[in-house]
C-alpha cells in the first residue's frame, strides 16, 4: 500500500511553497508589539502623571504595581491608569473648587474682622506709605479712606513725635525693636491729639517689598481717666495737708500782724516804723500763700446762680489792672456781649482774675485779649496774650497744683490747677493753644445751665 | 441848748467783745482795739461770750469761727434770740463757712477771712460801728 500523497494543505512542503503565512504571522505581532508598546509607554506615563499630580502615599504602590502591569498587559495598565488619573482629576478638580471657595470664605471672613476690628489697622510700605486702612483706623484719624490710602503716615503724626515716629518705623524695618507696646500720637482731623497704643508686624513676603501692619488702640480715653484719677487723688490729699499747715500758721501770722501793728501805733520811732512795715510786709506774703492753700480746703459746693458772664469779666478786668505793664493793650471784646450762665459768681471771678494775671505776666508788651463765644449750650471765654508761649513740656504740666515756672515766692502754682477745678466743677473745662514765640490762648468752656452740683475736691 | 446838752455829754466809746478761743489773738486783737477808742471785751467761748453780752454793752461782736463748743455762727445765732442785735464779725479761714449761710442769716454778719491784717480788722470794725447793720 502506497501512502497517500498529501493533500496540498495538509502536506505543505518545509521548503516554504507558501511564505506568506509565516510572514504574515510576523507582521502581525510587529504590529501588537508596537501597540503594546505604545499602550504600555502610555500607562506608564499615566500613571507617573497620576502620581506627580496625586502625590499621596498610596500612589507610589500603585504606580510600581501599574509599572508592572505595564509590561505584562499594557493595555489593561493604561485603561487602569486612564481611569484611575481621570478619578484622581476629578477629585482633584472638586478638591480645587472647595479649596477655592473656603479660601474665598476665610478671605472674606478675614477682611471682615479686619473692616470691623475695634483697633486701626493700617499696611504701610517701608515708606511709611499707607497701602490700606481698615473703618476703625478712618474713625481713629476722623479722615475718609481717600484722605488716608496713598498718603505718608507721618502725615498724621505730630511734628514734635515725627522723629520718633520714623526713628521706630526704621528699627522695626531693620528688625530692631521686638512688637512691644508703643505709645504714639497722632492728631485727628480735629486736632485733637490722640493717645494710641501701637503693635506692629513687619510682613516679608517671598520676592516681594516688606510691608509693615501697624494696629492702633486709641488710648486717648483711659489716659485721660487715669490722669483725672491721678489728679483728683492728688487734691485730696494735697487738701488735708494744705489744710492742716494753714491752719497752724495762720493763727501765728495773724498775731505777728496783729503785735506789729499793736507796736507800730505806740512807737513814733521812724527807723523802727520802717521795720515794722517791712515785717508786715513779709507777713502778708505768707497770709497769701496760706490763703491760696485754703482755697483747696473747700468743701463746699459751686453756688451756681444766674450771672451775667460779662460782668464777672469786667470785674477780673478791675482786680487785675494793677499787673497790666506799661503799654500792653487790653482789648476785651465781651464789653459790648451779653450772656447769662449759671454759674458760682465769686469762683468764676477767680478764675478769670488767675487767667487775666499769667497773661499779663506773660506779656512784656503786645496785648491782651478776651474774647467770648456763644456756642448755644455752652459758652466759651478766651484770653489770649502776645506773650512767650509755652512750650509743649510744659503745657502737659501746666494745670498741676505746685507746678509754677514763675520765680519763687512770685507764685504758688496753684492758680490754674484751683482755676481748673472750679471749672470742672462747673461741668466745663479750660484748654490751652500755645505757640512759643507768639502767645497762648486759654479757652473757659462752661455750659449755660448748671450742671448736677459738684463738690469742687 | 439843747445841741450844746448833747455835746457835753461824754461820748459813750464802742464796745467791742472780742471772742476766741485762742488767747494770743483774743489779747492782740484787744490791745490792737485798745489803741483805738473802743472798750474791748474778750471771750473764749460762745458761754463766756454771751455772759459778756448780758453784763455789758457791745456794741460789736467779733467772733473765730471754730471754737469748742458752740462755733461762731452758732454764737451769733443765740445772741440774736436773746435780743442783742448787734453787728457781728465772723473771722474764719473758711469761705464755705459764710457761703453756706442763707442771705438771711447773713445779714448782719461781715466775713473777715484768716489770715488778716492788722490794718483789714480795724477798717471792719469802723465800718461796722460806722454804718450800723449792714444790709
Amino acid at each position: 500500500m502506497t501512502i497517500p500523497p498529501a493533500t496540498g494543505p495538509k502536506a505543505p512542503p518545509s521548503g516554504g511553497a507558501d511564505p506568506k503565512p509565516p510572514g504574515n504571522r510576523r507582521t502581525l505581532s510587529g504590529a501588537a508589539i508596537v501597540i503594546w508598546a505604545v499602550i504600555a509607554g502610555l500607562g506608564i506615563l499615566f500613571s507617573v502623571f497620576a502620581v506627580a499630580i496625586g502625590f499621596q502615599a498610596a500612589t507610589f504602590d500603585v504606580m510600581r504595581w501599574l509599572l508592572a502591569l505595564a509590561i505584562e498587559a499594557p493595555l489593561a495598565a493604561g485603561i487602569i491608569a486612564l481611569i484611575w488619573y481621570s478619578g484622581i482629576m476629578h477629585r482633584a478638580t472638586a478638591a480645587g473648587e472647595v479649596g477655592a471657595q473656603a479660601l474665598a470664605n476665610s478671605e472674606a471672613k478675614y477682611r471682615e474682622l479686619i473692616a470691623y476690628a475695634p483697633d486701626g489697622i493700617f499696611v504701610l510700605d517701608p515708606q511709611a506709605k499707607v497701602l490700606d486702612v481698615n473703618g476703625a483706623g478712618e474713625e481713629l484719624l476722623g479722615l475718609g479712606r481717600g484722605e488716608i490710602v496713598g498718603h505718608s503716615l507721618m502725615e498724621f503724626v505730630p511734628p514734635e513725635r515725627l522723629e520718633v515716629a520714623r526713628s521706630y518705623l526704621a528699627d522695626r524695618l531693620k528688625g530692631l525693636r521686638a512688637t512691644e507696646l508703643y505709645e504714639a500720637t497722632f492728631a485727628a482731623a480735629d486736632l485733637k491729639p490722640l493717645h494710641v497704643q501701637l503693635r506692629s508686624q513687619v510682613v516679608r513676603p517671598a520676592g516681594a517689598d516688606p510691608y509693615v501692619v501697624y494696629i492702633a488702640r486709641d488710648v486717648t480715653a483711659q489716659r485721660e481717666a487715669l490722669r483725672n484719677l491721678v489728679e483728683t487723688e492728688r487734691w485730696a490729699s494735697m487738701g488735708r495737708l494744705a489744710s492742716f499747715v494753714a491752719h497752724e500758721i495762720n493763727t501765728p501770722l495773724t498775731n505777728i500782724s496783729l503785735l506789729t501793728a499793736s507796736i507800730s501805733r505806740r512807737v513814733s520811732d521812724p527807723e523802727i516804723q520802717e521795720r515794722l512795715k517791712k515785717i508786715a510786709a513779709q507777713g502778708r506774703i505768707a497770709a497769701s500763700i496760706t490763703g491760696e492753700l485754703l482755697k483747696f480746703t473747700r468743701p463746699g459746693a459751686i453756688n451756681p446762680i444766674e450771672t451775667e458772664l460779662t460782668d464777672l469779666i469786667r470785674a477780673a478786668v478791675e482786680q487785675t489792672d494793677a499787673f497790666r505793664k506799661p503799654g500792653v493793650e487790653l482789648r476785651d471784646e465781651t464789653r459790648t456781649r451779653s450772656v447769662v450762665c449759671a454759674v458760682d459768681p465769686m469762683r468764676i471771678q477767680e478764675v478769670f482774675v488767675n487767667l487775666l494775671k499769667n497773661a499779663y505776666e506773660a506779656t512784656p508788651h503786645g496785648r491782651v485779649r478776651i474774647r467770648l463765644q456763644d456756642l448755644g449750650s455752652l459758652v466759651a471765654v478766651s484770653i489770649s496774650d502776645t506773650g512767650s508761649g509755652i512750650p509743649p513740656e510744659v503745657q502737659s504740666r501746666l494745670f498741676e497744683a505746685f507746678f509754677t515756672t514763675k520765680k519763687k515766692g512770685e507764685g504758688t502754682g496753684l492758680g490754674l490747677a484751683i482755676s481748673r477745678n472750679f471749672v470742672v466743677s462747673h461741668g466745663g473745662d479750660i484748654t490751652l493753644t500755645s505757640e512759643p514765640g507768639k502767645g497762648s490762648t486759654f479757652t473757659v468752656v462752661l455750659p449755660k445751665q448748671a450742671p448736677g452740683v459738684r463738690a469742687t475736691e | 441848748m439843747l445841741a450844746m446838752s448833747a455835746l457835753d455829754q461824754p461820748a459813750r466809746s464802742p464796745g467791742v467783745l472780742i471772742v476766741d478761743d485762742d488767747a494770743g489773738i483774743r489779747e492782740n486783737i484787744a490791745d490792737l482795739l485798745s489803741t483805738e477808742d473802743y472798750r474791748v471785751y474778750s471771750a473764749a467761748d460762745a458761754d463766756e461770750a454771751l455772759h459778756v453780752l448780758e453784763a455789758e454793752d457791745i456794741d460789736l461782736l467779733v467772733t473765730d469761727f471754730q471754737m469748742p463748743g458752740r462755733n461762731g455762727v452758732e454764737l451769733i445765732e443765740a445772741a440774736r434770740k436773746a435780743n442783742h442785735l448787734v453787728p457781728a464779725i465772723l473771722m474764719t479761714a473758711y469761705l464755705y463757712v459764710y457761703e453756706q449761710l442763707d442771705a438771711d442769716r447773713r445779714k448782719d454778719i461781715t466775713l473777715l477771712r484768716k489770715p488778716f491784717d492788722a490794718d483789714e480788722i480795724l477798717h471792719e470794725v469802723a465800718a461796722r460801728l460806722n454804718n450800723g447793720p449792714k444790709h
